[in-house]
């Protein structure tokens, strides 16, 4: 019986964990990008947050203006760095706002509004 | 007689330039280029399928030209405000006069230019562009067959107004053409617009299958007379007009096209064969 219970603890202690991983440490920012009107901008851009490091899901809303990403808490996402990401792009990165969980949904198929 | 035909029906509307020249990956134009930016360090292919047929009755004599191309493009952003472009152009085409018939078909002129985005004004899902373009046409086609053998340079600006509902797209372009054998096409001017609408999800409702546009267009070109040894051909240059309505679908890694280039004016000097109808396939990826 003891031995169960050390088991399931374990068992507990360890997907509590995979948990962490994949919704704590996790944080969402929603930026507000400029000029991008058609799905191939969104693509460009989504193609070079997926390329920083720390960033695990990224979406967006081109009738917004927003992109949401998801990275990891100590992702530097400062805005110079994220406004030069941006120019580059042929873009204007304006701004962006953390949420503390990350919402952004699993399906593949990213959603363009 | 043929060859000059043929050299006559392609300086007319410097069609193939001009079709094949839009060759953006957005919701763009699909005649001509668009400001929208090829992004740094992208690469951007474009495949068009293009047929044009033309004939006319002069004088009692019959003309029949068909043309087929196959045209890429690829694109290459250097800075997030140059590109580069080539075009690369397969002609297969087919000259009747009388019931006498003949054929050509290869590689044409590649085409290399730059273009060098001058103004950007951006506002949430919109954006206004003023970019400039230059570039050189290479003779890389037979002389007499696919090519007239010149070297020839152009250069214009093109103005893009988009949203994600719409997009205005609007050039003016301007070809010098070179002299090959005593013989030199005349120079081009051409005006083009663009208008690209929306049609499906108005509404705001999540999309995930891309953005239907339809789109139209019209292009204005002026063609000097072509010389033969510096005398100007009297059956040569002119004025044409041409309406394109199109369709264009767009995704996030593709974009799929079709129009029909429609000749509305048709003024062309003596007896140059008058420009025909051209049917447009296309597809753009972006990588």
């Amino acid at each position: 019986m003891r031995k169960i219970l050390l088991i399931s603890a374990g068992i507990l202690l360890l997907a509590g964990n995979a948990f962490a991983k994949d919704g704590q440490g996790q944080v969402q920012y929603d930026l507000r990008v400029d000029g991008m009107t058609c799905p191939f901008c969104a693509a460009t851009s989504e193609k070079a947050l997926k390329k920083v490091e720390g960033v695990t899901k990224v979406s967006t809303n081109l009738g917004a203006a927003t992109i949401s990403v998801c990275v990891d808490e100590t992702t530097d996402m400062a805005d110079e760095k994220l406004g030069k990401l941006f120019k580059k792009k042929g873009f204007t990165y304006v701004s962006k706002t953390k949420q503390e969980t990350c919402s952004i949904s699993d399906k593949k198929k990213k959603q363009i509004i | 007689m043929a060859k000059r035909n043929f050299q006559n029906f392609i300086s007319g509307a410097g069609l193939i330039f001009a079709v094949v020249m839009g060759n953006e990956a957005f919701a763009a134009p699909i005649t001509f280029n668009s400001a929208l930016p090829v992004s740094d360090e992208e690469i951007i292919v474009r495949q068009q399928i293009i047929y044009t047929g033309a004939s006319d009755d002069i004088l009692g004599v019959s003309r029949d030209v068909d043309i087929w191309r196959s045209v890429t493009a690829m694109g290459y952003g250097i800075t997030e405000k140059l590109a580069v472009f080539t075009i690369v152009p397969i002609i297969s085409r087919d000259v009747t006069i009388d019931n006498v018939s003949t054929s050509a078909s290869g590689l044409a002129d590649i085409q290399t230019f730059a273009r060098y985005q001058m103004y950007q004004k951006d506002g949430p899902g919109r954006t206004t562009r003023i970019a400039s373009f230059a570039g050189i046409n290479i003779p890389t086609g037979q002389t007499g067959e696919t090519s007239d053998g010149s070297t020839d340079f152009f250069g214009g600006l093109i103005l893009t107004r988009a949203s994600t509902n719409w997009n205005f797209d609007g050039q003016i372009q301007y070809t010098v053409n070179g002299q090959k054998n005593g013989f030199a096409r005349g120079n081009e001017a051409v005006i083009d617009a663009s208008l690209q609408y929306r049609i499906n999800n108005h509404n705001g409702n999540v999309n995930t299958n891309g953005y239907l546009f339809t789109v139209l267009e019209a292009s204005l070109v002026y063609t000097d007379a072509n010389e033969i040894t510096n005398i100007a051909d009297a059956n040569s240059g002119g004025t044409t007009a041409f309406i394109t309505p199109g369709l264009q679908y767009a995704t996030k890694r593709w974009i799929a096209e079709t129009a029909i280039k429609i000749p509305v004016v048709k003024n062309l000097n003596g007896t140059a064969l008058q420009p025909g109808v051209t049917v447009i396939a296309s597809m753009r990826f972006n990588f």
